[in-house]
Parts: C-alpha cells; sequence; structure tokens
C-alpha cells in the first residue's frame, strides 16, 4: 500500500500534529518598567494622567468614563466561557523606565531591540528595507517613532497618543470618543478611564500617505493589561494604509487587553486597517492566555468614503472582537475580511458589525473560521439598514471549517432591513475538510500533512489576498505556527 | 408595580382566586398540569426580562398585558358550532374536530369515521389505557423557558390529545379548526399532543379563524409531537384571523430514529403572531422539514424562531421559510441550528428569504448555526431584497399592469414554500389562498384553507 494513501486512522494523529505548534514567540524581555501596583480607583486615574501630564480635560474624559465604568456589569452575551476577572488585581499602567528620549537607536535600550530582533520584526529592518514607519508600543508607552520627519512633510501626523495629547491637543479633542463612546461598552468604558498610550494618525486634506503606517503592540509585563487606543482620522480625499500586529510573550496568568480604535474618514477618503493578532494563546490545557476585549469602530462620515477592516486572529485565549463600520456618507463602502484560527483551548467571538445610515452605502463580509482542539469559534454580525438609506446592498459571507471532534463552530448573524430599496445577502456553510480533497492531493503524491495545509491555506487566501504584502508573509507565518505546527 | 408585572400577575392571580372553580370536573391530569404551571408563573414573573432585541409588540408583557377574559367555568360557545363549521378542505375527506374558543368538540364527522387505531380525545375524557402516555406527553411538552407556557399550563382546562397506534396508517387528515367567537376580550389556551407511534403515519392540519374579528384575542396555542420510530407525520398550520388576533405558538417536537416529521406554517392574517418552534431529534437517520410563508401587511406582525436540535447521527433537516412585507408590516426570523458533538453525518440547510414591498416595511433575520461535532454540513442563507426591476418591465412592456405584475413575481416567490407541501388537496388550496390574499381578498372565513362555510362534507 502507498504510504501516502489517506487511511481514516492517520486523521486525528496528523492534525494533532499539524495543529500542536508550540508558541514560537514566548520569552519574556528583562527590560525595568514603571508599573502603578495593582488596583483601580480614582486615585490611579488621576496618578496615570499626571504621569502622563496630561490637560485637565482629558483626566476629567477618564474620570467621567470612570464613574460609569462602576456603574456597568462585564457583558455575558458572548458565546464565550469568560473566567471572572478581578479588576482590583491588574496593574493599569507599566512603562519602561523613563530615560532622556532616544535620539537614534543606539540610545535605544538594547534588550528591547533584541525583542523585536527575535520577533522578526527589527527596527533598522524595517526602516530599511520595507519603508515602513513603525511606532514600536511596548508595553504601554511609545517607545520609538520613525519616519517621523518624511510623514511630517507631508502633513501627516504619526505619533503616540501620548505624544498627541501634548502636540496636537484640538485635533485629539476634537475627534477622540466620538466613534467609541465611553459609554459604548463595559470594556470601552474601562479603557476611556485607564488608556496608557497608543498612536494617533491624522493624515491632512488630499494626501496619500506614502508608506504603510504600522505599530506592534506587546504585552510584556505579568499582570499588566495593555489599554490601547488609536485614533486615526483620514481628511477629505486622503488615504492610507494602517497595519497592527501582535505578539505577546509567554506568561502564565492571564492578561487583559481592553483597546479602541477609532477611525474617522472623511469625504473620498479611505483608510484599510489590518491586524495581525497573535498574542499568547495559553497552553494546551487552556492555561494562561490573553483575554482580547476590543472595541474597534470607524465612521465613514464623508460621502463616498471607504474603510476596510482586515484581520488575522491566532492568538489569544479569548477574543472579543467586533470591527464595524457605520457607513454616514452617501456612498460609502465599508469591508470586513478576517480569518479567524482557533486551537486547543481558545475561545472567539468576532465578527463586524454594518451599520448603513446612509443611502446608496455598500458593505461586504468575508468571515473564515477555523476551529481546531477543544476550541469555540463563533462569527457574530450584524447588518442593519436604517428606514432613509435608500440603494443599500450588502454581501455577507461566513465560511467556517472545523478540524477536530471536539470543536466547535457557529454563526450568529442578524440582519435587520428597515428600507425596502436594500439588497442585503448572507451566505454561511460549516463543513470539515472533505476526505475527497485529501484524497485527491493524495493521489497526486502529496501527504495528508501537507494536504491539510495546502486546504487551509487555500481556504484564507480570499481574506490574505488583502493583507498589504508586507503584512501577508507574517500572517502566513502566524497562521503556520498557530495550525499547522510542523507542516509550515 | 410595573406594568410587565401587572400583565403576568392577573394571571397568577386569576389562578389562585378561582382554584375552585378549576377544580371541578377537573381529570388528574390537568390538575397536575395546573399547579406545575402556577409554580413556574409566579417564578417566571421573577425572573422575567424582556430581550433587548426583541420586537417591543412582540413582548410578553405587552401581549399579556390587556384585561383577556379567560373561560375557566367552561362557558361552552354560544354558536351552533357543529352546524356553521362543517368544515373540510374540498375533495378532502378530513376528520374534523372543533376547537371552539378553548372547549374541544368533536364532530360527527369525526366520531362516526374514526378509523382504527386512531384516538382523538379532550384532555378531559383521555381513556384510561392511555392516561400515563397522555401525562408523559403533557410533562414533556410543557413549555418550560418561556413565561407563555407557565401561563398556558396554569390556565391549561382542555385540549387535544391524538394518538396513532404503531404502524397504523392514518389516511385522511386530522383537522382541527380553532375557532374564536366571543363578545368580550378572551385569552384561549389551546393545547395539542400528538403521539404518532412506532412505524405510524398521519397527517394534521391546524387552522385558526375568528369570528368575531373585532374583539381582541390572544390564542395561546401548544402543540408538542412525539414521533416515535420509523414514524411520519405532517403538520400543517394555518393561520387566517383578524388584527385583534394575537397569537402566541409554541411548537415542540421530538423525533426518534429514522422518523420523518414535516412542519409547515402559513400566516395569511392576523396581529402579532409570534411562532415558536422547538425540534429536538435524539434519533438516528431522522428527517426533519420546516417550511413557512407569511403574507404580512398593514400594520402585523409575524415573528418566527426556530432552534433545531440534531442530537443524533445521519440526520437530515431542510428549513424554508419566506416572507412578503408590505405596507407597515414586519417579520422577524429567528432560526438556529444546533449540531451536537454525538450527531455525525449531519446534513443541515437553512434559508430564508424576504421581499420587503413597502418603504415601512421592515424585516430581521438572524440564522444561526451553533455547531460542535466535524462531520458535519450545514449552511444557511438569509436574503433581504425586493422584486426585481427587469422582470417588472418584462412583465410591463407585454401589457401587464405593474400590480399585476407584482403580484405574479410575489405569488410566485411563495411557490416552493407551498410546492413543499405534499399534501395535494391543500397545496392547491393554497396557492389560491396565496393568490386570494395577494389580491387583497378579505381574510374571512369563507376564504379559509377549509372552507368553513363550503357545503357540507361527503358523507
Amino acid at each position: 500500500m502507498n504510504e501516502n494513501q489517506h487511511k481514516p486512522e492517520d486523521d486525528s494523529r496528523i492534525i494533532e500534529r499539524a495543529t500542536s505548534g508550540e508558541y514560537k514567540y514566548g520569552f519574556t524581555s528583562d527590560i525595568d518598567t514603571d508599573i502603578i501596583p495593582a488596583g483601580l480607583n480614582e486615585d490611579v486615574v488621576r496618578r496615570i494622567s499626571e504621569l502622563k501630564g496630561e490637560p485637565q480635560w482629558l483626566l476629567d474624559f477618564r474620570l467621567e468614563a470612570f464613574r460609569y465604568w462602576l456603574t456597568l456589569e462585564p457583558p455575558t452575551w458572548a458565546h464565550l466561557d469568560i473566567p471572572p476577572i478581578d479588576f482590583q488585581a491588574i496593574s493599569y499602567y507599566a512603562a519602561p523606565k523613563k530615560k532622556e528620549g532616544p535620539k537614534s537607536l543606539d540610545e535605544v535600550d538594547p534588550q528591547l531591540l533584541d525583542t523585536f530582533n527575535r520577533l522578526g520584526i527589527p527596527l533598522e529592518e524595517q526602516k530599511a528595507l520595507s519603508g515602513m514607519a513603525v511606532d514600536a508600543v511596548l508595553d504601554s508607552v511609545s517607545v520609538r517613532t520613525t519616519h517621523r520627519e518624511r510623514l511630517a512633510e507631508l502633513g501627516i501626523v504619526f505619533c503616540s497618543f501620548s505624544e498627541a495629547v501634548l502636540e496636537y491637543p484640538d485635533l485629539v479633542r476634537k475627534y477622540l470618543g466620538k466613534v467609541v463612546n465611553y459609554r459604548d461598552n463595559f470594556y470601552a468604558a474601562l479603557n476611556s478611564a485607564v488608556f496608557s498610550d497608543g498612536s494617533f494618525v491624522y493624515i491632512p486634506k488630499g494626501v496619500r500617505c506614502p508608506m504603510e503606517l504600522s505599530t506592534y503592540f506587546r504585552i510584556n509585563s505579568a499582570g499588566t493589561g495593555q489599554f490601547e487606543r488609536t485614533l486615526i482620522v483620514a481628511d477629505d480625499e486622503a488615504y492610507v494604509s494602517y497595519l497592527e500586529g501582535c505578539t505577546a510573550p509567554m506568561r502564565d496568568e492571564n492578561q487583559l487587553h481592553a483597546a479602541i480604535v477609532e477611525i474617522i474618514v472623511e469625504e473620498r477618503a479611505e483608510v484599510k486597517y489590518s491586524t495581525v493578532q497573535n498574542w499568547y494563546a495559553g497552553d494546551a490545557e487552556g492555561r494562561g492566555g490573553v483575554y482580547n476585549f476590543v472595541t474597534k469602530r470607524g465612521l465613514c462620515r464623508g460621502d463616498y468614503s471607504k474603510l476596510s477592516w482586515t484581520q488575522v486572529e491566532t492568538g489569544s485565549a479569548i477574543t472579543w472582537k467586533y470591527p464595524s463600520c457605520i457607513l454616514a456618507g452617501e456612498g460609502s463602502v465599508g469591508e470586513f475580511y478576517s480569518v479567524a484560527v482557533t486551537n486547543n483551548r481558545q475561545q472567539a467571538d468576532t465578527g463586524t458589525k454594518m451599520i448603513h445610515i446612509g443611502s446608496n452605502t455598500t458593505s461586504t463580509i468575508v468571515s473564515k473560521g477555523i476551529s481546531a482542539g477543544h476550541s469555540q469559534n463563533s462569527y457574530r454580525g450584524l447588518v442593519k439598514v436604517a428606514p432613509k438609506a435608500e440603494g443599500v446592498r450588502n454581501y455577507t459571507q461566513c465560511d467556517s471549517l472545523l478540524l477536530s471532534g471536539t470543536c466547535g463552530a457557529h454563526t450568529f448573524p442578524v440582519i435587520d432591513v428597515a428600507n425596502s430599496s436594500a439588497v442585503v445577502e448572507h451566505e454561511a456553510t460549516t463543513s470539515k475538510i472533505s476526505e475527497d480533497q485529501i484524497f485527491y492531493c493524495n493521489q497526486r503524491g502529496i501527504p495528508t500533512e501537507e494536504a491539510i495545509a495546502l486546504i487551509v491555506n487555500g481556504y484564507a487566501k480570499e481574506v490574505m489576498n488583502k493583507l498589504p504584502m508586507e503584512f501577508a508573509v507574517e500572517a502566513q507565518k502566524l497562521l503556520a505556527i498557530t495550525l499547522e505546527g510542523s507542516v509550515g | 408595580m410595573s406594568r410587565s408585572d401587572n400583565a403576568f400577575n392577573q394571571y397568577l392571580d386569576l389562578v389562585r382566586d378561582n382554584a375552585a372553580v378549576m377544580a371541578k370536573g377537573r381529570p388528574a391530569l390537568l390538575e397536575a398540569v395546573n399547579k406545575a404551571g402556577a409554580s413556574r408563573l409566579a417564578e417566571a414573573i421573577e425572573a422575567y426580562k424582556p430581550a433587548s432585541d426583541e420586537i417591543p409588540e412582540c413582548r410578553l408583557d405587552r401581549l399579556f398585558a390587556p384585561d383577556y377574559g379567560v373561560n375557566i367555568a367552561r362557558v361552552p360557545m354560544t354558536a351552533d358550532v357543529a352546524a356553521s363549521f362543517r368544515c373540510g378542505v374540498p375533495q378532502l375527506n378530513s376528520l374534523l374536530a372543533v376547537v371552539a374558543n378553548d372547549i374541544f368538540r368533536p364532530t360527527d364527522v369525526l366520531m362516526r369515521n374514526m378509523p382504527e387505531g386512531l384516538t382523538v380525545c379532550s384532555l378531559r375524557q383521555v381513556p384510561a389505557e392511555f392516561e400515563a402516555d397522555a401525562a408523559a406527553l403533557l410533562a414533556d411538552g410543557a413549555d418550560k423557558n418561556s413565561i407563555a407556557g407557565a401561563i398556558s399550563d396554569a390556565l391549561a382546562h382542555d385540549g387535544i390529545y391524538v394518538r396513532v397506534a404503531p404502524r397504523t396508517e392514518i389516511e385522511k387528515a386530522v383537522q382541527i379548526v380553532n375557532i374564536f367567537n366571543s363578545p368580550v376580550p378572551m385569552l384561549t389556551p389551546r393545547r395539542l399532543l400528538v403521539h404518532a407511534c412506532e412505524g405510524s403515519k398521519v397527517k394534521i392540519l391546524l387552522c385558526d379563524h375568528t369570528q368575531t374579528p373585532a374583539v381582541q384575542h390572544l390564542n395561546l396555542q401548544n402543540v408538542y409531537i412525539r414521533v416515535d420510530a420509523g414514524a411520519e407525520v405532517e403538520f400543517y398550520d394555518i393561520e387566517e384571523s383578524s388584527a385583534a388576533t394575537h397569537r402566541l405558538f409554541s411548537f415542540r417536537a421530538v423525533q426518534h430514529s429514522d422518523s420523518r416529521l414535516t412542519v409547515n406554517t402559513d400566516f395569511l392574517s392576523g396581529g402579532v403572531t409570534r411562532n415558536e418552534f422547538d425540534i429536538s431529534v435524539p434519533g438516528d437517520g431522522a428527517y426533519t422539514s420546516l417550511s413557512g410563508l407569511a403574507i404580512v401587511s398593514d400594520e402585523q406582525i409575524c415573528s418566527d424562531s426556530v432552534v433545531l436540535r440534531h442530537l443524533g447521527s445521519h440526520c437530515t433537516s431542510r428549513q424554508i421559510f419566506k416572507n412578503a412585507l408590505f405596507d407597515k408590516g414586519r417579520g422577524a426570523f429567528g432560526g438556529r441550528i444546533v449540531v451536537d458533538e454525538a450527531a455525525r453525518f449531519t446534513d443541515a440547510a437553512q434559508t430564508n428569504r424576504n421581499i420587503l414591498e413597502s418603504p415601512s416595511a421592515r424585516m430581521e433575520a438572524s440564522p444561526q448555526l451553533e455547531i460542535y461535532c466535524d462531520e458535519v454540513k450545514c449552511s444557511h442563507g438569509a436574503t433581504t431584497g425586493q422584486l426585481d426591476e427587469r422582470a417588472l418591465f418584462y412583465m410591463q412592456a407585454r401589457g401587464i399592469p405593474r400590480d399585476e405584475a407584482k403580484r405574479m413575481l410575489t405569488q410566485a416567490f411563495m411557490v416552493d414554500v407551498i410546492d413543499n407541501i405534499s399534501f395535494e388537496v391543500l397545496r392547491q388550496r393554497l396557492h389560491i389562498l396565496v393568490e386570494k390574499r395577494l389580491s387583497g381578498a378579505s381574510a374571512d372565513c369563507s376564504t379559509c384553507a377549509t372552507a368553513c362555510h363550503s357545503q357540507a362534507p361527503e358523507e
């Protein structure tokens, strides 16, 4: 018998091997950090604000959010089993030890540079080779920003959130909390109260950002929640492609990440937001791992504006994330492309909301879920058409692939149409890799292990193709690590 | 006291204050249901919280709020039911039973022609040999998660028990006609229990009518069907009532190995209708077909929710629901397919298609899949849109007026739901009914699928 021939009893063994890849980025860097002791009260909020030297209006914003947060309960509607979180056991601020700002890469903590090197994204290389401007966020404070000068020539603002608060207070004040109000949900309120840092991007009228903007988030200190706040504003006829990538070192205790991303897209402007998320997902028994509770939303305010979300979610123990588009401007376009991979005991409840308010708005949703091990992977989506939105068009496709008999794949879409001229379509399928496909590959000399890798890659390709070139390679690598282990 | 407390507490008070009236002549079977219902109701009122995404008009605290009368004293309906409701779909030799408001009345046709192996009786008169069976159905079929189920149980004083003996095929359809006729607003708890024993076959047709269309009416219908191994049940439900008639329809079924269940629900007219289907398939190799159509106009609301649980392996299910919404009509569809870890080789498909024919109509769809097993093939699809402009233009270009063309296309849209019905006479009748409904014929009894006022059945 040909050894490549598919034998059913091999399946479970091969899938197990293929999906048991160890987390390769699990290491901890010893960098001195300032940490506010664990716990959350008004004093902590004031202290965070004080450490960052924030103006009074921002402190007021934080306090208002904090007081509102106190009245809330964590949401329970998602198809997730979230262990109770002790919000008082978390330290809400960790900053790398203060030094004089580095003038060149030589002044940056060598261990920090090493951390990035081990992640495979050295600043130097990125700066030199890829032409990307990287605002690297280690824990909570922006450590280094590159290519600032070149961007500044075009009038583009790309800096850490704390810098933006000090240097462009009017811009920040104008847009902060306009898309994601602190009253939006439990984690949005928490983030608004204690957000530490993040990125701020402003693309002025008519400017096309010449490079992909990128930020790496990395949770480094144990027991430190990271509360990023990203604000992107694309003014009339501007264009920007923004990349966000995440890896986190291996830790035994759960870490909480509750970020907010707000995007405002003005008339005829376009924003492309891509994420690769590979935070530590916990070990095979579900111990440890990052809780990723993120609120991401964009407002297509101007006519004919466009916002495109692309995400590859491979990490985190629990993911609760719904990048959304409010399509208010006439003819505005929203897109959502997602690959969510869960393995072992991971849980993901992710999807999108497309709120059509303006006429002739269109949206596309393509969601690919891949579940393995004992994981639970859900798509949750809302497509809402307001009564006055004429000629709305939506197409939704969400597919699930099951790689084990013990995992779950779920789909919870809601379609709410209040205008008779809308055309809204939703399609979903769930299946496992078919025996026929594997047999076909086997016949042509491709071993089952490689065949599975091939099929999974092909399945996710539609979304991977939407990622910028620089990111696609890493995304594939992460997909391989999460799912394919030695297959690569 | 909040409004929602009032809405439900009135029924609790009613049961408490009238214990003696209700106990009169009540069999032990119903006594147990009443007691269980009352105690669940007290708990459910405490725990009641309306879902945030519910259509406000469909909220239970609103539906139960009016001061409805409940016929706990079992006052019979004055109209001569047997005379005015010689019901039968033309050319159909059906076994007819009538539920007058909430009291079961077998007809002569039924009593004289009851085939061997079939039992159709009131829950107050279940033959001793089947008492244990009826009690088991009552207990299993109770809607334990809903406040409406608790009220229905607490107030139950009648109901229909249908049993088909093993390996018996009932050729004629068992037809149950619900009639509402009352000068005062009323809540009518209605219950239908069906036990299709091993290898049996039966067709059941249920239709709702209102003779006093101006009077407010809440129809609390509870259906439970147990389909034993190898049995086959077809269940058809046609609602054609008035704008003042609201309906809470709870349909539950359990399917055992190699059984077949076909369910078809058609909303032609009514007020606020809330249909809830909950079907569990623990058996292997079972087939389930669920279909429904709704023509919703004026300020009508039709909300369908389906939960289909595949627990056994090698099962197949097909669902198709279609809605056409006119005027300020609102529709909602919530469909959930749950595939258990043990449900290997499940093949489940669900389709929901909706047409909005007016700017103020509204549709909410939420087709969901919950899958815990990898050897499955599951899909769902939902679309909401409008009639094809090009098709309309094509027809208009050939001299068909726009309204007529629209009606024809809407009718064509509904065809695959109707053609799903294997019960031929009913299928033909429904084609005509849908056509009439779309051309604006009023929904009185004369247009009923069962042609209530037609000539006496051929006996």
